[in-house]
């Protein structure tokens, strides 16, 4: 397959991989890993940490627990809130040239329309909504239980913002219904999806339990069914997100339906992961591109 | 990351190994007090993360390990041989602080003590003579490395919980002792937390400044995850990977 841009929407961008909301830090540290070169080349968005109206300090600790093939994560979206994003981190990103989507979290709805007026009107392009965190008290993944509020959601946040809108979805509740009516209410991709809800006991002392998000390998294969699933019943692209850690994952979602991915835990574990899932992508994807052009034609 | 090769890979008691690899590429810039992470070949996602691992020594380009095997991370790597490869990522963390007042006391609980190897090594002889190590472990195979650290100009004390070797008891009594006489200007200590929690509480005590190197699972090490936290005392978190993995005493809360 010739490397073409990938077409999300009115959007083009320079590659089909996105680096996930939260696995790369507010982005400042980013450049100590990779030339701005490197992230031009491989990367084709780059999607913000968790970002709402006031900031938020985060759950206390323990907010990790290591589990075979995965992480369960419960930071509780640590994070300096959008204008201080915008003052103080934005600046050095802005000018690496690559688009940037801005992942949202609201504890209200009005809270999510008033982040996209500010986004609105300083011109930015792009939107991805959380409604699916499950570390949250508020918000996060209880909107993800409910297609109707999702549906008020979306139109209320596309009717100020013209942009770029992707909603990011919960692998649970009633998925499909909820896709449709993002998908109705006006949002131009889906990403499926968030973390599942899971819990890790911390057996030493002092003994703990962690309720959070699961990620990593271990969640591929279920995150691929719904990738596939949800490819047969809406018509919007699908941007995957869900234990990508080399070019053969890509390539399996690209199979089931995804349009681009998601480079979430894999960056934590090598920062520089994304130049490597590209390049194996694209030599799988020569390998076997007659193969995908035949079944998809 | 960087592909390296094991030069050594040395059993020193029942469960502690000193690793060998030769440093290049960016480890080369390693400084006393940060870590590196290290991933094993091939493990097929289990475990998920790579580990981290204070730096020992560094010298000649070789980059020293001091590890302890608790779970299946340093399991696998205690089964690895010379010649094998492993990765190895880093320099991450902060260095040791670089504003430190004389005399200094470095406190070390077990496998604690290897960051301090490395920083004797940067010091200065007149200033290394100004050093009081104290060291302690459960029982006198646990004090390793006991030769190496000789060889520096410090004061060096020890003790073991069955008094084994030097004094029976925990490092801390001894470690009292000397602030009772105000033999140190300032701490730096690494060890298990009811370690450092002594040292926080000896350093208000005694009214001086203390470091501790501090420990949380760590998933990226490098920024990104948010999720290698200790509270700060003036409300928030620290994020150990960036702004540690030493701190000051005074504000952290733990
Ligand atoms: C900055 C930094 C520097 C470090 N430097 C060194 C070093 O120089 N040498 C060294 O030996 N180790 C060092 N460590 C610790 C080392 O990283 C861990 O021991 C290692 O990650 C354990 O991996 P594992 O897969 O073997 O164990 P795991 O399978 O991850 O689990 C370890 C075992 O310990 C238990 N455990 C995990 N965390 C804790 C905890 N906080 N308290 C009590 N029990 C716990 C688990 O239940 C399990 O039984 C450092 C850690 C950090 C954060
Ligand atoms: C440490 C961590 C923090 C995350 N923070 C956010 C976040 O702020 N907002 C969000 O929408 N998703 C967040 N996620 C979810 C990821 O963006 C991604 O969707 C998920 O981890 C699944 O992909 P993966 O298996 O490739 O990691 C986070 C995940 C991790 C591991
Ligand atoms: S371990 Fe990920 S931010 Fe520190």
């Amino acid at each position: 397959m010739p490397e073409s841009p990938c077409v999300i929407g009115n959007y083009s961008f320079r590659t089909p991989f996105f680096l996930a909301s939260g696995t790369w830090g507010l982005g400042d540290t980013l450049l100590n890993y990779l030339t701005p070169e490197e992230i031009k080349a491989s990367i084709g968005a780059l999607i913000t940490k968790g970002l709402s109206l006031e900031p938020m300090p985060g759950n206390p600790p323990p907010r990790l627990f290591e589990t075979p093939c995965g992480l369960i994560n419960s930071i509780g979206l640590e994070n300096p809130g959008l204008k201080a994003f915008l003052e103080k981190y934005y600046p050095e990103l802005k000018v690496l040239e690559v688009p940037i989507i801005f992942n949202l979290h609201g504890k209200a709805l009005e809270e999510f329309y008033e982040m996209a007026e500010i986004l609105s009107e300083i011109g930015e392009e792009a939107i991805e909504l959380n409604i699916s965190c499950p570390n949250v008290k508020e918000g996060g993944i209880a909107f993800s239980q409910n297609p109707q509020v999702v549906f008020e959601l979306v139109k209320g946040v596309r009717a100020v913002f013209k942009g770029l809108l992707i909603v990011k979805l919960s692998p649970i509740g009633p998925v499909l219904e909820v896709a449709k009516k993002a998908e109705e209410a006006g949002a131009d991709a889906l990403t499926v999806a968030n973390t599942y809800p899971a819990l890790g006991v911390i057996s030493y002392e002092p003994l703990q339990i962690i309720r959070g998000g699961l990620s990593g390998p271990a969640i591929k294969p279920l995150t691929l069914r719904l990738v596939f699933e949800l490819s047969q019943r809406v018509k919007i692209p699908l941007i995957a997100s869900g234990g990508i850690m080399s070019g053969k994952d890509a390539l399996d979602y690209l199979i089931c339906g995804a349009k681009a991915f998601q480079i979430g835990t894999a960056n934590l574990i090598d920062p520089r992961a994304p130049i490597k899932i590209k390049q194996e992508f694209e030599e799988l994807s020569q390998k076997y591109g007659r193969l995908l052009d035949k079944s998809s034609s | 990351m960087e592909k390296v090769k094991i030069l050594k890979n040395q059993r020193l008691s029942e469960r502690i190994y000193l690793l060998e690899i030769a440093a290049k590429g960016r480890l080369l810039e390693v400084n006393p007090g940060q870590f590196v992470k290290i991933k094993f070949p091939d493990f097929r996602y289990d475990p998920l993360f790579p580990r981290p691992f204070t730096v020992h020594s560094f010298q000649n380009q070789v980059l020293k390990i001091l590890y302890q095997v608790v779970g299946k991370g340093t399991l696998a790597l205690s089964k690895l041989s010379e010649g094998e490869e492993i990765f190895v990522f880093g320099p991450l963390g902060k260095p040791y602080p670089e504003k430190i007042d004389f005399p200094l006391g470095l406190c070390a609980g077990g496998v604690g003590i290897a960051g301090f190897g490395f920083f004797l090594e940067r010091l200065p002889e007149n200033l290394q003579k100004r050093i009081f190590l104290y060291y302690g472990a459960r029982t006198s195979s646990e004090l390793v490395r006991l030769d190496y650290f000789s060889k520096f100009p410090i004061e060096l004390k020890l003790a073991t919980e069955d008094g084994s070797a030097g004094k029976k008891g925990y490092i801390t009594e001894l470690l009292e002792e000397d602030l009772k006489e105000e033999k140190i200007k300032i701490l730096l200590a690494c060890g298990p937390m009811p370690m450092l929690k002594v040292v926080k509480e000896l350093s208000e005590k005694y009214g001086i400044k203390a470091y501790l190197s501090l420990e949380t699972f760590m998933a990226c090490g490098t920024g990104f995850c948010k999720g290698c936290v200790i509270k700060a005392r003036k409300g928030g978190y620290f994020h150990l990977c960036e702004e540690g993995p030493t701190l000051l005493a005074s504000e952290v809360i733990f």
